[in-house]
């Protein structure tokens, strides 16, 4: 199991804030793809309507995921694949160490796959003594830093090309060039000899087709091609919910995909597999193996009010609007799903009080649900969720969060009930005010719960006299002008 | 109507997962699965028609797909070099290799598919004069470990890698690719340079078109998409760092494509 | 939808309790307009506050309130996107499918409208015969955009404005960080966010920033006075006032 650190939301919030390099990276970053995507969107042919049908092929997949899954499974073993059904994180690799160490497996490459972040995949596979080499250039950097990723896609993408050089002139032993070309082409130099050498390639999936019995997997820089054709043995993981009924559903799909998340036409490969390489072909990996995680998925699935997170493709687009994102990067969310997606499923993976600042500490602008290339409704999921954390949820585990917040919404829902009380409170908060310093007209400091307010801002103190107080006077000033 | 398939228990994991999701979904619990209908393919009634529609089109609509090519490759650093005939692109295959350096070491190796389209470049006859190595894959007898051994050997050691492909998409300038037994997956992949020969013929519309013949087509149909299908749409290529664009990652560098018009 | 009958006016708690002036804009700009009106005075809080927090039967207190007070009106208008908001798409979900405080709801639902929307879509009105002399530039609310689809029409009456030159800046539609609860409860991520905000106003070059939601207004007003900055904020409402 990967580790957890959503409890340092805040503070890990806080430091990438100060982190001028990576604010300048995250700007990069949505100033580019952003904008991009939703142009994207509005030139194909059937307009940005077409993530309402995206959205509908997706349902319909989720809502018959046993269907598609036994379908697969099926196909896949009928070409002499092999499929595993994992229940969790353990299960999962567990199987991958089995049989990596059944075929005396030393050295692995690996193609970028968030779920094997998520199920630790690669520390227990290390810890058995079997290298790992990650070969996706941004997950290459990373792993050569030590780091985690900060994007779905782009996994290093806050790091800046002057920490990159001076990595890899420390870990290749390379001359200093800073040049995004030259360091390319290190990282194509060094892992090419580990793609002709490993004895086992990883991947995800990306969007399985059940009619067909195929996943497939999606990249550009070709490394998971090389992965997944050059070494003896294929692993492939997938989410279960990372798949599709018909072959015609890809066509919507991807080409969702590729704009969501890189503002393409078409990513640059994509590759159907379906099963190891049979006895006529000169080439691909004698074995092809399958993953199937569930790992937390199925109770998402049971609930009606987040099946729909996992219409989810993975390609990062809301992680490019997000303006909450845009400030705090990906390691402040402490789990491998980051962004707005992040914000609804890790908090359904890892507890929803254990994250709870992850669903809580966004403005809920839906930047997000527009991104979406499957229109999926994030910000109704994040208000469920809050609404769990503020009167808790057996059916989850939830325990309300806050319960003196609790208790002033109780209260602040009796003096709005009521004209009166509220006036009274008003008029009482008119004379707490006196009590603030105040300048130019504002308040620069309020105490107790709202002095996050005043960190950075001003605020108007309360009007001598409200607004409808003003009218009502005006009202009754009319009416007695009337009535004489 | 797909073939049924070949009954198997599914095992004590699978079973124990279909069951949860099965709860998850508030269906009832057990082996029986019932299909919705139209959940997997239904064939459309006017399927005949269209595929008439999509295997005839005429000369101007061809050419438009070329053109459309054409355009769409130039987005994704394809090059497109529409040719007459198979000679001409064996010859301005020639000239590519004389005009390219490998990326490492200095001897020229390069690795054909053994397909009937790039047997017609004669690549052999005209790479004998040259000091180039051609290595063909040719698998006619099932291949045994030495034979894939040789392959790999070959591959590694080569700069280019010459195949045809299936279908070529205009509208995203993808190139469709089976994997056969004369036609190995890694050749359009290992070299640093990717040669595709397709005929015009070969160019259609978009992914819809793509999926539609896949499906409905009894000729794609019977062959099915094979255990590995690759769909590339330009040579490699990374934005990783700081999201400038790099082409050529892990795989070929190049790609260019011949479209023979006659 | 009958044009004399009465419009029913729901001010919003934010501008009732902290920018009255607000209030008094829009009533001037109805009288001025010739727009019969009247003002429930019993009228306090749609609910936001509480809901976006996930205090739902806290949230459903105040919409019950709500429909209580409004549902006899012909027509509803409401000087900010996220209450109108609110009572259009959350309050029906508030309630139990085909109970009859949901259908009070869904009624409820079709006949409130923003100000711009109603003065622009309804009355048809873009010129109202307002004058301000000046640069501005219109910050875009995240509710009244995404959720209501309102974006032309703000900027359209703004168009009219005698005097008046309306200066896009980068990213009008990127939210500001208030958030509701969100900016006292996550001060620094939401302080970050204002920057940008701020600093795409401040590159406008502009005398004032308008918009259309008192939340976001007080937000950036909130940041602009720490900076001691001479950019001025206004309402809509009080822009296009006599």
């Amino acid at each position: 199991m990967v580790e957890i650190k959503t409890q340092y939301y805040r503070q890990n919030a806080a430091k990438a804030i100060e982190d001028t390099v990576l604010q300048k990276a995250l700007s990069n970053v949505q100033n580019r793809l952003g904008p991009a995507t939703a142009r994207m969107y509005k030139d194909l042919p059937e307009g940005p309507g077409l993530r309402q049908k995206a959205h509908e092929i997706r349902e319909a997949s989720i809502n018959h995921l046993d269907i598609l899954l036994t379908r697969l499974a099926a196909k896949i073993r009928d070409r002499g694949g092999k499929v595993y059904f994992a229940k969790d994180a353990a299960a999962a690799s567990a199987y991958c160490l089995k049989v990596a160490r059944a075929n005396q497996v030393k050295m692995a490459v690996k193609g970028k796959s968030m779920v094997t972040e998520e199920i630790g995949l690669n520390p227990i596979l290390e810890d058995n003594g079997i290298e790992v080499n990650e070969t996706d250039l941004g997950e290459y950097i990373i792993q050569l830093a030590g780091e985690t990723p900060s994007h779905i896609i782009a996994p290093a993408i806050h790091k800046t090309r002057k920490q990159i050089a001076e990595l890899f002139t420390r870990e290749l032993g390379i001359p200093y060039n800073e040049d995004p070309p030259i360091l390319t082409q290190a990282a194509r130099k060094a892992l090419r000899k580990k793609f002709l050498e490993a004895d086992m390639g990883l991947s995800g999936c990306n969007l399985a087709c059940a009619q067909t019995g195929h996943i497939t997997t999606v990249s550009n820089e070709g490394n998971i091609r090389m992965s997944t054709t050059m070494p003896k043995i294929h692993m492939a993981f997938m989410g279960m919910e990372r798949v599709v009924a018909k072959l015609a559903d890809h066509d919507a799909l991807f080409r969702l995909l590729s704009r969501g998340a890189a503002a393409q036409n078409m990513a640059g490969y994509v590759s159907y597999i379906g099963g190891p390489r049979t006895k006529d072909q000169l080439d691909g990996p004698d074995q092809f193996h399958l993953v199937i995680i569930d790992n937390g998925r199925s109770q998402i699935l049971a609930d009606p009010t987040f099946r729909e997170a996992l219409y989810c493709i993975r390609c990062a687009a809301c992680l490019n609007v997000c303006p909450a994102y845009g400030k705090i990067g990906g390691h402040a969310y402490g789990y491998p799903y980051s962004g707005p997606i992040g914000a609804v499923i890790t908090p359904l993976f890892v507890g929803i009080n254990r994250a709870k600042d992850l669903c809580c500490g966004e403005p809920l602008c839906g930047a997000c649900k527009q991104a979406c290339p499957v229109d999926i409704d994030l910000p109704r999921m994040l208000l469920a969720l809050r609404a769990k954390l503020a009167d808790g949820d057996p059916e989850w585990g939830v325990t309300r969060a806050n319960p003196g917040e609790k208790f002033a919404f109780q209260i602040w829902s009796l003096i709005i009930k009521n004209r009166k009380m509220y006036d009274l409170a008003l008029k009482i908060g008119t004379l707490f005010q006196r009590l603030l310093p105040q300048k130019n007209g504002y308040i620069p400091a309020i105490p107790f719960v709202l002095k996050g307010w005043t960190q950075s801002r001003d605020i108007k103190p309360l009007a001598r006299t409200s607004f409808l107080t003003q009218w009502k006077n005006r009202e009754n000033k009319t009416n007695r002008k009337n009535k004489s | 109507m797909t073939p049924p398939l070949t009954p198997h228990l599914p095992d004590a994991n699978e079973q124990a997962f279909i069951m949860t999701l099965q709860k998850a979904l508030g269906k009832p619990i057990g082996p029986a699965l019932t299909e919705p209908t139209g959940l997997f393919d239904t064939r459309p009634l006017d399927h005949e028609k269209r595929l008439a529609a999509y295997l005839d089109k005429n000369q101007a609509e061809k050419n438009r797909l070329l053109e459309e090519f054409i355009a769409q490759a130039k987005l994704v650093n394809m090059t497109v070099i529409p040719v007459k005939n198979t000679a001409q692109a064996g010859l301005g295959i020639q000239e590519l290799i004389a005009q390219t350096a490998p990326e490492w070491g200095t001897q020229k190796s390069v690795t054909a598919w053994h397909h009937p389209l790039i047997d017609q470049l004669n690549l052999g006859e005209r790479l004998s004069a040259d000091d180039v190595t051609l290595y063909t894959t040719d698998s006619s007898a099932p291949p045994d470990a030495v034979l894939r051994q040789e392959l790999r050997a070959h591959l590694i050691q080569s700069y280019m890698g010459i195949t045809s492909a299936d279908f070529c998409v205009a509208g995203s300038a993808t190139l469709v690719m089976r994997t056969r037994p004369n036609q190995p997956r890694a050749v359009s992949l290992v070299p640093s340079i990717h040669v595709a020969v397709i005929t015009q013929d070969q160019i259609i519309e978009n992914l819809e078109e793509l999926y539609f013949r896949l499906n409905w087509d009894p000729k794609e149909q019977a062959e099915g998409l094979t255990n590995c299908m690759t769909f590339i749409s330009g040579p490699s290529k990374t934005g990783d760092i700081e999201l400038v664009m790099v082409h050529g990652a892990h795989g070929p560098r190049q790609l260019i494509t011949y479209v023979i018009t006659d | 939808m009958e044009k004399n009958k009465p419009v029913t006016l729901f001010v919003q708690c934010l501008v009732d309790s902290l920018y009255p002036e607000v209030g008094t804009a829009m009533v001037s700009l109805f009288e001025k307009m010739e727009i019969p009106f009247d003002i429930p005075l019993a009228q306090t809080c749609c609910g936001q506050p509480a809901f976006n927090s996930g205090y739902r039967k806290e949230a459903t207190v105040a919409a019950k309130r709500f429909i209580e007070i409004f549902e006899s009106s012909h027509v509803i208008v409401c000087p900010s996107g996220s209450c109108v908001d609110m009572v259009k798409h959350q309050y029906p979900g508030l309630f139990e499918n085909g109970s009859s405080w949901q259908k009070r709801a869904l009624d409820i639902s079709g006949k409130i409208f923003e100000l711009t929307e109603y003065l622009v879509d309804v009355l048809g009105l873009e010129d109202v015969g307002a004058r301000f002399e000046g640069k501005v530039t219109y910050h875009e609310s995240c509710h009244l955009s995404r959720n209501l689809g309102i974006k032309d029409q703000p900027r359209r009456l703004i168009a009219h404005v005698q005097d008046c030159q309306l200066i896009e800046m980068e990213h009008a539609d990127k939210c500001c960080g208030f958030g509701g609860t969100f900016a006292v409860k996550f001060p620094d991520i939401s302080t970050a966010i204002l920057e940008e905000k701020i600093d795409h106003i401040i590159q406008a070059g502009v005398d004032a920033v308008v918009g259309c939601d008192i939340s976001c207004l007080m937000n950036i007003q909130g940041m602009l006075s720490r900076k001691n900055s001479s950019i001025k904020t206004l309402h809509i409402a009080q822009l296009l006032a006599p």
